[in-house]
């Protein structure tokens, strides 16, 4: 029993020389092992906290990332009528088919895949539901467009009375969307003022 | 008790312990190399070496499996402490390896607070900014900014790890408490949705047409969770409202209490820089007819904190090293027009040559007298 080893080499003499011997022994270990402990402490141990600082403002710095280093510029036709755009509208408008207008879009949302774009199925579903469609189980495939070299993929989805079609653009880590919604009679024309829009556009 | 002591010592001088935790660490950088090709290095590195224990996530709870890489790290250096105190003898033949230990238990230690102290971050800039902070890859900060001056804001920063629903921050300095409700490492953020009308929502801001559905955090290197955090805002007991902020919403949301505005956002944590960068130019250039980047450099301007502005270029392999900080040229924007450089603050980085240096010489020295006692006895 190791109390009892120590209580016997305590009262002994040789004992209590044994026992001075691994004290002086130990406590340069100790000594060394409470150094190392210290040390990595110093850096490792800062638990978070709230801080304040004084920092210049952002006009003079950095436009963070999470904004697109890629822009897209056009110019409406005349006849589209400008609406106010919400936060994460860039540009709406109407557009004048016969005596209905059907509503065209511009968003560009960052998070591809898992993010704020929902995903295809997602943000499908969430287009299908304002249409007052059902939603899917599994994404349709897509069909793809190529307007001057960049290619979308074409989402269309018809009801009555309202139909839709969205091009979408994903770059990097953001997807631009660009809607047309109206009545199902003009889809078609629709769909074709909002690609010759796209191809008068131009990115940068 | 001095049984157990000396057994204890024993143990930790013995050669059969340095053997067990040098297996143990091969062990483990196997493990971790072949980890993160699906986690990436970030995340395979914080499993294996950031933690004192490694987890096994079961049903029933997370259970642990085997020591962390910083603790095997750490059992070596007191190995070899304890092996060198209570075992080698201090005679001016073993002057060499002496030095030799010396030199491994300083790349040790040195390795090890070096990690700890090691800070990297991101700085984008665009043609013609100048920029003064620098972005965490993995850490956010609720960010509270209110004017101080037209050039200067007060920063509040909130760290993620602080973001855990139920607790309630509190500042001498602001007007108002923020009491976080919800926290979500990854989401999926739709607008007007016509599903998830139950879950919890935002009564105020950018956020109260948005509905936050929770994903699985995804781990890899290449992709940044879109968090968010439901806050709600008081003034002594009046609540002002629910807030949702989230790093996918961009724009910080202005809220005015007493008069006064602060601007709140979820963001990359910032690491602010006394010494400013400009970037006059980006250029690149490819291997034809591929995307493969041939050549990639930026030529910048320097601002001290004095006002001394000096001109550089910093390109693949050839960081600037000013400030405390080294700028290495890591990406550069889409656009072709901003440029990504990954600002590296390692206190440590003289640790890796001051250990191989005093190993070497005591290697040296060993070897020497090792030689001379041998030509000694050679007649």
């Amino acid at each position: 029993m190791p109390v009892i080893r120590w209580v016997q080499q305590h009262n002994h003499p040789s004992g209590h020389r044994a026992m001075v011997t691994t004290m002086r022994h130990m406590a340069p270990c100790a000594l060394a092992v409470a150094l190392l402990v210290a040390l990595l402490c110093v850096g490792g141990c800062q638990s978070p906290r709230i801080t304040v600082s004084d920092v210049p403002t952002d006009e003079q710095v950095a436009i963070p990332p999470a904004q697109s280093h890629l822009t897209f510029h056009a110019t409406p036709p005349p006849n589209w009528v400008p609406k106010p755009t919400g936060a994460f509208l860039l540009a709406r408008f109407d557009i004048p088919i016969q005596t209905d207008r059907v509503d065209a879009s511009v968003s560009m949302l960052s998070g591809n895949g898992g993010g704020l774009a929902g995903g295809l199925l997602g943000n499908i579903n969430r287009w299908r539901g304002q249409l007052g469609l059902p939603a899917l189980a599994t994404a349709p495939p897509l069909q793809t467009v190529s307007i001057h070299r960049i290619v979308y993929q074409l989402v269309v989805i018809r009801h009555t009375p309202q139909s839709m079609a969205v091009y979408m653009h994903t770059k990097g880590d953001h997807t631009w969307f660009f809607k047309v919604v109206g009545p199902s009679q003009h889809l078609a024309a629709a769909q074709t003022a909002m690609e010759t829009y796209l191809k008068g556009g131009q990115w940068h | 008790m001095a049984l157990i002591i000396r057994r204890l010592v024993a143990i930790l001088s013995s050669l059969q312990l340095t053997v067990v935790l040098l297996i143990a660490m091969g062990t483990l950088v196997f493990v971790m190399t072949l980890s993160q090709v699906e986690t990436g290095i970030y995340i395979a590195n914080q499993r294996y070496f950031g933690q004192a224990l490694i987890k096994w996530q079961s049903p029933w709870g997370d259970i642990p499996v085997f020591l962390g890489g910083g603790v095997i790290g750490g059992l070596l250096v007191i190995n070899l402490l304890v092996a060198h105190i209570t075992r080698f003898k201090w005679t001016r033949t073993k002057i060499g390896l002496w030095l030799t230990h010396v030199g491994l238990l300083v790349l040790l230690i040195g390795s090890g607070w070096s990690a700890i102290q090691t800070v990297e971050s991101q700085m984008v800039i665009q043609e013609g900014q100048t920029v003064s902070y620098s972005e965490h890859l993995r850490t956010l900060e609720l960010a509270i900014e209110t004017p101080l001056t037209p050039t200067q804001n007060r920063l509040w920063s909130i760290p993620d790890a602080l973001l855990t629903p139920g607790q309630v921050h509190r500042h001498p300095q602001l007007p108002f408490e923020l009491a976080i409700t919800h926290w979500y490492p990854n989401t999926r953020l739709e607008i007007n949705a016509t599903v998830g009308q139950g879950l919890p929502k935002a009564t105020h801001g950018l956020g109260k047409t948005i509905t936050v559905f929770p994903m699985p955090p995804i781990l890899r290197d290449d992709f940044r969770n879109q968090s968010a955090v439901l806050v709600t805002i008081r003034q002594g007991r009046q609540p002002l409202g629910t807030w949702l902020f989230s790093n996918g919403l961009g724009a910080p949301q202005p809220i005015v209490v007493n008069g006064k505005t602060y601007a709140i956002a979820l963001r990359p944590q910032r690491v602010y820089h006394p010494t400013r960068i400009r970037l006059d130019q980006f250029s690149h250039s490819y291997y034809t007819d591929t995307n493969t980047p041939k050549h990639f450099s930026s030529a910048v301007t320097v601002i001290e904190p004095d006002g001394h502005a000096h001109r550089a270029t910093i390109s693949m392999n050839h960081p600037l090293r000013t400030g405390g900080n080294a700028y290495f040229q890591a990406s550069f924007g889409q656009d072709g027009k901003s440029t990504v450089l990954q600002v590296v603050s390692n206190p440590g980085w003289w640790v890796p040559y001051v250990s191989t240096a005093i190993m070497t010489i005591g290697l040296l020295i060993h070897f020497g007298i090792s030689l001379v006692r041998y030509r000694r006895k050679t007649p």
